[in-house]
């Protein structure tokens, strides 16, 4: 199946896309996606205990299961206000 | 209070924002208190000077966000309504980067319900800053500072 992985702020400039397309298998959680996505942006790999993740704009865990076309975003430490 | 369902206003703009502008929209007889509050760019940062910052959200899910800490403020204290703007873009020394206006019968529940929202939503909302000073250009990530590469 595939998901959308987003990427904001630091995870974006490391990534140097705001989006990539992953396949992964049926049964794939957002670690998973996560992994897919240091496969193509290895910087990201570092970033992992910092970040949160959200799926379909809500936030989510990494042991969360996906479903096709779902919206995973890789949410760095935020700083608005 | 009336019974009515408190007011819900909510959004992430790219123009500028004032807690005046919002307060202005009021028309509520039963308010007897209406507190404002603005977070402004300043010229520091943990003893870095700053020249400009640029603000960036995950913009639909930052304003579920938003709305889901108003919801939680409405339901936890009896206002009356709360509006909320946060901006997005490039932002200078001065600019309002985020606009809190709550109001109800009696001041207490404003004051408390304005100080959950502005903690609550720096903490969980999906929006990050990047800073520009003398020393180059950082992501602010909580306390940490990280140098941006570009």
């Amino acid at each position: 199946m595939q998901v959308r992985v987003r990427l904001f702020a630091r995870a974006r400039e490391v990534a140097g896309v705001g989006e990539l397309v992953v396949e992964l298998p049926p049964r794939s959680t957002v670690q998973d996606a996560f992994a897919a996505a240091v496969d193509r942006a290895a910087g990201l790999g570092s970033m992992r205990a910092q970040l949160l993740v959200a799926v379909n704009e809500d936030y989510a865990e990494w042991s969360t299961a996906l479903a096709p076309d779902d919206v995973v975003a890789l949410i760095p430490p935020v700083s608005g206000g | 209070m009336s019974g009515q369902a408190a007011v819900v206003d909510v959004d992430v703009v790219g123009e500028a924002i004032s807690a005046a502008g919002l307060a202005a929209q009021l028309s509520d007889a039963a308010a007897g208190a209406v507190t404002t509050f603005e977070g402004v760019v300043r010229d520091h940062h943990e003893g870095k000077a700053v020249s400009r910052l640029e603000y960036e959200a995950y913009e639909p899910m930052a304003v579920r966000v938003l709305e889901e800490i108003v919801r939680e403020a409405v339901d936890r204290w009896p206002v009356r309504g709360i509006r909320v703007r946060h901006r997005v873009g490039d932002l200078e020394v001065g600019d309002v980067a985020v606009a809190i206006v709550v109001w109800s019968a009696h001041r207490a529940e404003a004051f408390d319900a304005l100080r959950y929202v502005i903690d609550t939503l720096k903490r969980r909302a999906p929006i990050w800053k990047r800073e520009t000073g003398p020393d180059g250009r950082f992501w602010i990530e909580g306390p940490d500072h990280v140098a941006s590469s570009d």
